[in-house]
């Protein structure tokens, strides 16, 4: 049985009063459920609730719902959203590193099982160290590296996770075993950020924006950003800048239910291409500092499958898919 | 006294078996060919140990029948209420079994229902409605006044309309 | 930095109408939160973040500051009166506190809960406005090494609440060491133990142990032994508040309990729960009669709870000044920080001063607001032991199966509250005291992984463990505690026969 998440009676009659308020604009949808495989309050809920309020005051769905289902870096969400076969009513938010997760969890269920529909925001990585570190440039930590791998501690999130997965891509990027790095694996932000700046590992490797306060205060040194292009306000080099072929990047996406209908597909594909345009939407980012990567359709496709490929080869280098 | 012995002979018994199967199962955990020193199986090696040598002293100790055995109070009259006991079990049972048929303020009332009867009430209509009233409450405090979505059911999303 | 002046300009601030009525908001929202099992800090600031939305951030941390400070509070009543602990951080309170209410003393118990939390938070807060940045940098000179000889520490600590039987106490703590080996592997990814479902990849986590053996455990076992529910609980035996011996015995545990908790607060991965183990046994160490400890020794419930109060001041010190979030908490807040597009970190003190120091200012009032709230209403909160016990143990089911439930809507949790529970209730049975399970399963994986970091980063030099002067330091401290508490076992003090 399809299990509807909504909240029923009650709910329903005080959104009811509410709608009668909402701009008759271009409204396209009457109910909408979002999934944030994660619990309150983190990354991916982040970006669920901002899209319910946009959806929502710019009209473009009458109603929308957000379920939490936490765990195993978002796969027994995936897992029970894949179970809505057919249910154009339903999204899902994720992001690479639930790819990472459903790969090294050897998750039942994989995200080639449902419908992607868009790719909405990305968070680029940076490389950093802490300021009276001895190491100045990219350079110098690709020479260390080279020498003796294990020597170079990078601090970063969980395991699996993209900061693990880029540095293992950096490694195989300049010509270093992927198996041979040593990477510590912390939980949460504030944890990889203690190690970093107490520098208890050689360097530390998160998204630009949470290294980029540290670096403000004087406090850490840049080494480089995995960016296609410099970010505005952030004063370092790209990889590719500096002749190391690799870019990538944190992102966020929606998908949907496994066997849809084209039909349901194309609906919600345009509810989200009036979200991304709205000008509630660009306030949003603005305001929170989400880099805005819309990219939908086939082509969004592709790059999902090509972004899997990629995670799949590097975990299995790292010994952590077989 | 005998049933005491035994019981924590009993677990003694179960700690050297949980230790044994701990310890067995650690060595099937994967480890990768990545850099790691002191991998995944080391803990639980060493748990599994310490399980095993502790039920093996309490197992020594139960069945020498020393003190610390036998410390237990036995200047109070022990009354056992099996009934009652399953009768509390009963209520999250019946919780994890009917909370996404029925909704959580139902699921509650049932909850609510078996532990005051486990522990002497007599009422179980008074109860059960009582369960219900704090259900409700608690769904629409938390589902309305905070967007903590919990199950109204499925049956009341058919009533309803969904 | 001009603390005296930043913080009359911080009043000013705090002191009108509506941050006022916010710091209300918060304080008792978050008593209430610290009462109900399962339900902490964390999940609610999580939950209350859409709504502040709508106000200004200033007010939002004013709530979410009072909210937190609160938990603490509100968490000691029910650990104290109906031996559930509503939090992590007030479960060895329920040691000596239930013991104390048990024999009619529970008025004194929550007094000296009150009051001691009310000191520690304000020479919590206080340290907080003068010591900030000073206090970070200490504490980011803790390596893994270092906190790996903490955990060691803490687990000599661990000694003291072990209870009169320690092979019995050690059997719960290697239980609860064994259950925190559930999950995934931090370092290197790896399932262990999940048995193939998928939902306990992240571990059981101690939230869910806790309800489960606390509050669960706690209702099945009486369940089952209707004498023991018999028991006439004389809440208020003769003085209704604390007489001069309980404040003469209190007022230094009050401080030491400060002093310890403080500084976990602001150590990633400290947290609230650690303080109070060592506070505990600090308290039992110093104490003229440590024999009365798990009897219903109020040095036993003064020192944790004013350690776990002054830990939630700690925490703000990373979190407001290098944006560091050392709880699940105050990650919820760094979160909340970032919604209103305000980085903390070192430079928020100057260009948000407002904020900070109208927050800081608001915590000292949230302070003695939670006094209030809580002292007086001691009366009212001893009535709870008045609500007719299938009633009350009705209620506390629902509220932790509400606390278990209501996060993740999963059924496996659910499932693993009731095995969980049935373990609580047999552990009773067979008289294995429950806190050092959950003192397992938090310094377990704890211990685990900062000692694999410590040795992933130094390739496999085990040395760093003595080289280093923190690590080495605090390992010669655990040596000594452990000797100290061996020789007191061979002395005969321990050797106290278990009561029931």
């Amino acid at each position: 049985m399809v299990r509807k998440p909504t909240h029923a009676g009650l709910f329903a009659f005080v959104l009811a009063a509410g709608a009668a308020a909402l701009p008759a604009s271009a409204q396209e949808m009457d109910q909408l459920s979002i999934m944030a495989p994660a619990a309150p309050g983190g990354g991916w809920d982040g970006t669920a609730r901002v899209m319910q309020d946009v959806l929502q005051s710019a009209g473009i769905v009458k109603t929308v719902t957000v379920e939490n289902v936490a765990g195993a870096g978002g796969t027994v969400g995936l897992a029970q959203f894949a179970k809505k076969k057919g249910d154009g009513k339903s999204l899902m938010v994720s992001g690479l590193v639930m790819v990472g997760a459903a790969l090294s969890n050897k998750a039942p269920v994989q995200l080639t099982a449902v419908t992607p529909i868009a790719r909405l925001t990305s968070e680029w990585e940076a490389l950093a160290v802490p300021v009276g570190s001895d190491i100045k440039t990219l350079a110098d930590l690709t020479a260390k590296l080279k020498t003796n791998p294990g020597a170079v501690s990078w601090g970063g999130g969980s395991a699996g996770g993209t900061d693990h997965i880029t540095a293992a891509l950096f490694a195989k990027a300049v010509g270093v075993d992927p198996a041979k790095i040593n990477y510590i694996a912390h939980s949460g932000g504030g944890e990889a950020m203690a190690s970093i700046l107490g520098g208890h590992v050689t360097l530390g490797i998160n998204s630009a924006s949470e290294l980029e306060p540290q670096v403000k205060a004087g406090k850490l040194r840049w080494l480089a950003v995995t960016s296609d292009k410099r970010i505005a306000g952030i004063d370092a080099p790209t990889l590719k800048e500096l002749g190391v072929d690799l870019v990538i990047g944190n992102w966020r996406a929606v998908m949907a239910a496994p066997d849809l209908a084209p039909a349901d597909r194309a609906k919600l594909t345009s509810v989200i291409d009036a979200m991304v345009k709205s000008e509630q939407w660009r306030k949003q980012l603005a305001q929170r500092n989400w880099l805005d990567n819309y990219l939908a359709g086939s082509e969004f496709e592709t790059y999902l499958g090509e972004e899997n490929k990629r995670v799949t080869e590097i975990l299995k280098s790292v010994g952590l898919v077989k | 006294m005998p049933r005491r012995l035994n019981a924590h002979a009993f677990v003694g018994l179960a700690l050297v078996l949980t230790g044994i199967g701990l310890f067995l199962n650690a060595q099937r955990i994967d480890v990768s060919p990545a850099v790691v020193l002191l991998g995944p199986r080391l803990f639980p090696s060493i748990v599994a140990v310490g399980l095993v040598l502790l039920g093996l002293l309490t197992l020594a100790s139960a069945l020498a029948g020393s003190r610390e055995a036998r410390a237990d109070p036995a200047d109070r009259t022990v009354e056992n209420d099996w009934p009652a006991f399953l009768m509390a079990l009963a209520g999250p049972v019946l919780f994890l079994l009917t909370v996404e048929t029925l909704g959580f303020a139902a699921a509650a009332a049932l909850l609510f229902a078996c532990v005051a009867r486990a522990f002497g009430s007599r009422r179980p209509l008074v109860d059960l409605a009582l369960g219900l009233v704090i259900g409700a409450l608690i769904l629409i405090v938390f589902s309305y006044g905070l967007g903590l979505a919990l199950p109204a059911g499925a049956l009341l999303d058919a009533w309803t309309g969904g | 930095m001009d603390v005296l002046g930043n913080l009359a300009h911080g009043f000013a601030v705090a002191l009108t109408p509506t941050n006022l009525m916010w710091s209300l908001v918060g304080v008792t929202l978050g008593t209430a939160i610290g009462i109900l099992p399962g339900i902490g800090p964390a999940l609610t600031i999580a939950l209350l973040l859409p709504v502040t939305y709508k106000i200004d951030p200033t007010s939002a941390f004013i709530i979410f500051g009072g909210l937190y400070y609160g938990a603490m509070y509100g968490c000691s009543t029910t650990s104290i009166l109906i031996n559930t602990p509503g939090e992590t951080g007030s479960i060895v309170t329920t040691i000596d506190g239930n013991k104390m209410a048990r024999a009619g003393r529970g008025a004194a118990a929550l007094a000296t809960s009150a009051i001691g939390s009310f000191v520690a938070g304000i020479i919590g807060t206080l340290l907080l406005a003068a010591l900030a940045p000073e206090v970070v940098k200490l504490a980011l000179l803790f390596g893994p090494a270092d906190y790996f000889a903490l955990m060691v520490v803490a687990f000599a600590a661990v000694s003291s609440l072990l209870g009169s039987s320690v092979l019995r106490g050690l059997v719960s703590l290697f239980i609860g060491i064994a259950v925190g080996l559930v999950g995934i592997d931090q370092q290197t990814g790896q399932s262990r133990f999940t048995f193939g479902v998928l939902e306990l990849q992240d571990g059981l986590g101690v939230v869910l142990v806790a309800v489960a053996l606390f509050a669960v455990g706690e209702a099945l076992y009486l369940a089952s032994r209707p004498d023991l529910r018999r028991e006439e609980l004389v809440p208020v035996k003769g003085r209704a508040f604390m007489t001069r011996e309980d404040w003469a015995r209190s007022w230094r545990p009050w401080l030491r309990g400060a002093a310890i908790g403080f500084p976990f607060g602001a150590l990633p991965a400290g947290g609230t729960e650690l303080p109070t183990f060592i506070s505990y046994k600090v308290e039992k160490s110093l104490a003229r009669n440590p024999d009365e400890f798990g009897k219903g020794a109020i040095e036993g419930v003064a020192g944790p709870e004013a350690a776990n109060n002054a830990a939630v001041a700690g925490v703000l010190v990373p979190l407001l000044t290098f944006g560091l979030p050392t709880s699940s908490t105050a990650a919820i807040m760094l979160a909340a920080f970032q919604q209103y597009g305000i980085q903390p970190g070192p430079l928020l003190f100057t260009s948000n001063s407002a904020l900070v120091w109208g927050l800081i200012a608001s915590l000292l009032i949230g302070n003695a607001m939670l006094l209030v709230l809580n002292l007086p209403l001691v009366g009212l909160w001893v009535r709870l032991l008045f609500i007719p016990q299938p009633w009350l143990y009705g209620g506390i089911a629902v509220f932790a199966m509400l606390g278990v439930y209501g996060i993740n809507r999963s059924l496996v949790d659910v499932a693993a509250l009731i095995a969980i529970g049935l373990l609580g209730a047999m552990l009773r049975r067979l008289d294995y005291p429950i806190a050092p399970v959950i003192v397992g399963l938090i310094l377990g994986p704890m211990s685990e992984i900062q000692f694999r970091r410590a040795v992933q980063i130094s390739q496999g030099d085990l040395s760093v463990f003595a080289t280093r002067p923190i690590s080495g330091t605090l390992l010669v401290v655990a040596a000594l505690m452990l000797a100290g508490a061996m020789a007191a076992h061979w002395r005969g003090r321990g050797t106290v026969p278990a009561q029931g």
